[in-house]
């Protein structure tokens, strides 16, 4: 079953955005608190509109370079194949910060560059720390199931799992719903919108 | 059997149950099942465990209910028989408890309610009313409300309970290591949110183990009315052998059992992981402990999902903005259920550092109870101040408080007719409220007002409301109407605070109105006010500083001649412009150094009378950007810095390039072209890199993002250009970047290549026989070397 996530609430992560724009504990010499640039992340929030879907596919069998879901969905890979080892099912999440950031981003490259510049770094941490927030709300049930969830998760493009499966993955998460489209080079527009895969072992 | 649960937490440690999840799959029910649905097709084994618990000390145990609700349960399925379910499984423990008290377990449905989520609010009010009748009818004692990652589910389950039965309700709620729920909601504004909305017991269940909690329990227990609720996991879950343990003994349990008594808990249990002997040596550790009794201790304070905000020293800041009254977008967008201004209006007011924002969505032709339902979903997903629902209409008050996921403070209650009414409402749903002095006609002085306050507190008091509670408005009326506006307001805020010992605000702006210079007014009787004792004012949070100044004072007395003698002196004020004394110069180097967009305009036609274009140029401006990408490179400035200082580099050349031409002087360095490759559609660092180098003199061509192999070939034929700038953040897209080096030496074309992007490095622009720039400040550099080669 889908599972669509339309409001989604995480706290702002000023530490990462800042470390993606450079900014270096101790070195760089602005106040971190109280500077223009925090009101900057600030006023981006309301272009940001974070959604998520997720679904379980349980595992049917796993070989030496393939895992065979139900479904009839086959993926040839040995990075899924180490990922998956010893896992019942496989949890697959997308995530995007939304098309109005982006479109807001481009306006602003020709006027307001420095700004579109925060918040093209707000959009990915958002959207980085949205699969963080849908693995904690997966990992709370999973406990429940006596299952959990693998530490590491990996997308399309990673090594041997090949972008092509995006195309795949889009289909079945529907990710229509959420505004997303996809190129036929296998990228996702609006930027800023990603999928990952993770396990889910027994305990 | 509410009085004996309550004799029993004032006498000693409340013993709750362990696991049941865990245990039930230690005794073979199997993966994939609905565990209450295998627990009635194996009711012995089910008996057996609430029989262990309760031989291991327990004073409760709970029923096997924690999914058994109406979504839960379709997922097994079950379409009815929800109500019966519950029911057979309060049986089951009922039927062994001898003694033993019984809580109805309700557990979350699995999915996020609104304004969080797509689950209609009242729907899940009805779902969990569902499972409560079932419970209800299996005769349990108690209820308890668990693992609640969202505030709104918690309160959704707590009013069902509330409606239904007045029976003792416990409610935990699940907080990760980091101290927060899933949904970001902190322990404390949870507690308030809860113990006002008349949860018997607040606590934590699941997710830590008990250290984490302790910390949790100690930060809760000063702002606790109810005694406090501890139900952790058997420590963090950790995998030994490929397995998953929750690896904490039950002897290290108990250790912990004591730590969370001398925090403060006064229920305790365990959660997964814990088994019938980790109750029992927890029972043996904590039995004979102590308990501390929560304090009966009032508060004034007031919640969002994420955070509180504390009536006490602090002088508080209530936004006014949000209303639509003289603000023509706010109604135009409202009308149209467009939330951008109100969007706007909440960030706006965070950012001037209010602490409240008060909502007002009123005006003719709107249906005020929709719309501020409407309001309050967009506000509480766009910002952590708490909220002040502003409205003169009962059932709007009624609707928002239902739905607001926390704490509110209502604006106003006044003396009239629906008075008691309104109170009811307030105190069922536990928020505060402003006390408005007026009743049907506008007091004239002090002692109307304060007869008006006196009534309201009196009928408040018979709901069981005290000053904590309450905020009371000194009615600030304008003093272009009644000249003693001013010095009645004062008295109120006055009275309120020293003889009432109660909260105080007003409504700052209706001081001044019809005058000018409001904001001076303003501020200079929020001065008084303060001085007064007033604890907080709805205003603009811009007008928020207080100041002196005695001819304003002398017209808020209403001294006489006073307002002729300040229009006179307002209407005569002109500015003054400051003396500059650092050097053109200077200021120059500073604007680039700083990013002052907005000024280098203003600077370069005051240099431009004293030098020439070509010298501002290259001994000013030129010199502070290299100072910047020292900076950069430095990381004494980051990013945003950089950009900001750049384009008032590119603001400045735009508009010295008139006078490049005049003096004849061609700047160019280079020709430099610019592509984000084939296949990917990121190009902000391209982008960049297009600012720093036309910054730096040279001529820059950008073809965009997602360029074609071909098309860049095309351009190099075209525009002939110095260094070609290839860009890929993809490790799936870089490959095209090979691609396009070997067709241009397929082509006998063989401009330089420089490459860059998150995903490539040197050794993959070397194999291509390309340069490589970590960064945009490296790419100039590494760029005008490529020129000068």
């Amino acid at each position: 079953m889908l599972r669509f996530f339309d409001s989604i609430h995480i706290d702002i992560p000023y530490q990462d955005i800042y470390k993606r724009l450079g900014y270096r504990e101790g070195v760089t010499k602005i106040e971190k608190e109280d500077n223009e640039f925090k009101n900057y992340i600030l006023d981006g929030l309301q272009f940001i509109d974070l959604k998520a879907v997720a679904l379980r596919i349980p595992i049917k069998k796993i070989n030496i370079d393939k895992v065979y879901f139900k479904g009839n969905l086959i993926i040839k890979s040995k990075l899924l194949v180490s990922l998956l080892s010893g896992c019942v099912e496989m949890l697959c999440i997308a995530t995007t910060s939304g098309k109005k950031i982006i479109e807001e981003i481009g306006k602003l490259e020709k006027k307001d560059f420095a700004r579109a510049v925060v918040y093209d770094a707000l959009a990915s941490e958002m959207a980085d720390f949205c699969f963080d927030w849908v693995i904690g709300v997966f990992l709370q049930e999973l406990k429940r199931e006596n299952k959990e969830l693998t530490k590491k998760r990996i997308s399309c493009g990673y090594s041997d799992f090949s972008i092509k499966y995006q195309k795949k993955f889009y289909k079945i998460l529907n990710l229509k719903k959420l505004g997303i489209s996809i190129t036929k080079d296998y990228m996702l527009v609006p930027e800023k919108s990603a999928i990952a895969v993770l396990g889910i072992k027994e305990k | 059997m509410k009085n004996r649960i309550i004799s029993l937490f004032k006498k000693r440690i409340v013993l709750l149950d362990g696991a049941l999840g865990t245990e039930l799959h230690k005794l073979g029910m199997p993966d994939g099942v609905s565990p209450e649905l295998w627990c009635l097709e194996n009711p012995n084994v089910l008996s057996d465990l609430h029989l262990k618990y309760i031989n291991s000390g327990s004073d409760i145990i709970y029923t096997a209910t924690f999914g058994a609700n109406r979504l839960k349960l379709s997922l097994f399925n079950v379409k009815k028989d929800v109500s019966d379910i519950n029911k057979r499984l309060a049986l089951i423990a009922k039927e062994v408890s001898s003694g033993c008290l019984v809580a109805g377990d309700i557990g979350p449905l699995g999915k996020f309610i609104k304004p969080f989520g797509e689950l209609d609010f009242e729907e899940a009010v009805d779902i969990f009313k569902e499972q409560i009748k079932g419970l209800l009818l299996g005769g349990v004692d108690l209820f308890v409300i668990e693992t609640m990652m969202d505030i709104q589910e918690a309160r959704a389950a707590l009013l069902a309970v509330k409606e239904l039965t007045d029976k003792f309700v416990i409610t935990t709620m699940t907080f990760q290591n980091y101290g927060k729920t899933i949904s970001g909601n902190d322990p404390i504004s949870s507690l308030i949110t809860l113990q006002s909305l008349g949860a018997d017991a607040f606590g934590l269940n699941c997710s830590t183990g008990p250290q984490d909690m302790v910390k949790i329990i100690k930060l809760l227990k000063p702002y606790s009315n109810i005694p406090l609720v501890a139900k952790p996991n058997a420590g963090i879950p950790t995998v030994l052998n490929n397995k998953t343990t929750f690896n904490m003994s039950p002897i290290r349990f108990s250790y912990f059992g004591e730590k969370l008594v001398l925090a403060g808990a006064n229920f305790i249990g365990g959660c997964c992981g814990t088994t019938p002997e980790h109750i029992a040596l927890l029972n043996k550790k904590i039995k004979n402990l102590k308990p501390i009794q929560p304090k009966n201790k009032k508060f004034s304070i007031l919640t969002s999902p994420k955070k509180f905000v504390e009536f006490k020293d602090n002088f508080i800041v209530i936004g006014e903005k949000i209303n639509p009254t003289n603000r023509k977008e706010l109604q135009e967008d409202l009308k149209k259920e467009k939330f951008t201004t109100l969007r706007y209006l909440a960030k706006e007011q965070e950012k001037h550092k209010a602490s409240l924002l008060d909502v007002n969505v009123s005006f003719l032709g709107v249906k005020e109870k929709e719309l501020i339902k409407k309001a309050i979903s967009v506000l509480v997903n766009i910002t952590e101040l708490p909220l002040v629902i502003d409205s003169s209409d009962l059932n709007t008050i009624k609707e928002a408080l239902r739905f607001y996921p926390a704490r509110a403070l209502v604006n106003s209650v006044s003396l009239n007719k629906n008075t008691e009414e309104l109170l009811s409402i307030i105190k069922k749903y536990g928020a505060m409220f402003i006390i408005l002095p007026i009743s049907k006609k506008i007091p004239k002085d002090f002692k109307e007002k304060k007869d008006i306050i006196k009534e309201i507190i009196k009928i408040a008091k018979k709901f069981g409301f005290t000053k904590e509670d309450f905020i009371i408005d000194g009615l600030a009326l304008t003093i272009s109407s009644n000249e003693n506006s001013a010095i009645e307001a004062l008295k109120v805020i006055k009275w309120a605070n020293k003889v009432l010992k109660a909260h105080t605000t007003i409504g700052l702006s209706n001081i001044s109105f019809g005058l000018p210079k409001r904001d001076i007014i303003n501020r200079v009787f929020l001065g008084l006010a303060k001085k007064a004792g007033l604890s907080s004012a709805i205003c603009n949070p811009k007008d928020n500083k207080p100041i002196k100044n005695k001819i304003v004072e002398d017209l808020l007395f209403a001294k006489k001649g006073a307002l002729e003698k300040f229009i006179k002196y307002y209407s005569k004020k002109s500015t003054k412009t400051k003396k500059v004394s650092v050097s053109i110069e200077d200021r120059l180097f500073n604007a680039i150094l700083n990013g002052e967009k907005d000024i280098i305009v203003e600077l370069l036609d005051e240099a431009l009378l004293k030098f020439k274009a070509q010298d501002i140029l290259n001994s000013y401006l030129i010199p502070a950007i290299i100072k910047v990408g020292d900076l950069f490179e430095k990381k004494e400035y980051f990013l945003p810095q950089l950009i900001l200082s750049a384009e008032t580099l590119k603001k400045a050349i735009e508009h010295l390039k008139p006078h490049f031409e005049k003096e004849n002087i061609d700047i160019k360095k280079g020709k430099i072209l610019l592509a984000t490759v084939e296949g990917d559609v990121h190009d902000i660092g391209k982008n960049i890199v297009g600012l720093l180098l036309k910054n730096y003199g040279f001529e820059v061509i950008d073809l965009g993002k997602d360029v074609k192999s071909k098309k860049i070939i095309s351009a190099i034929k075209k525009y002939l250009p110095d260094v070609v700038g290839l860009s890929a953040l993809m490790t799936t897209t870089m490959l095209n970047m090979k691609k396009v080096i070997e067709l241009s030496k397929r082509h006998k074309l063989n401009p330089k290549f420089i490459l860059g992007g998150a995903v490539v490095n040197e050794p993959f622009a070397t194999s291509l026989g390309a340069s490589y720039a970590k960064d945009a400040v490296s790419a100039v550099k590494a760029i005008e070397n490529l020129v000068k080669k």
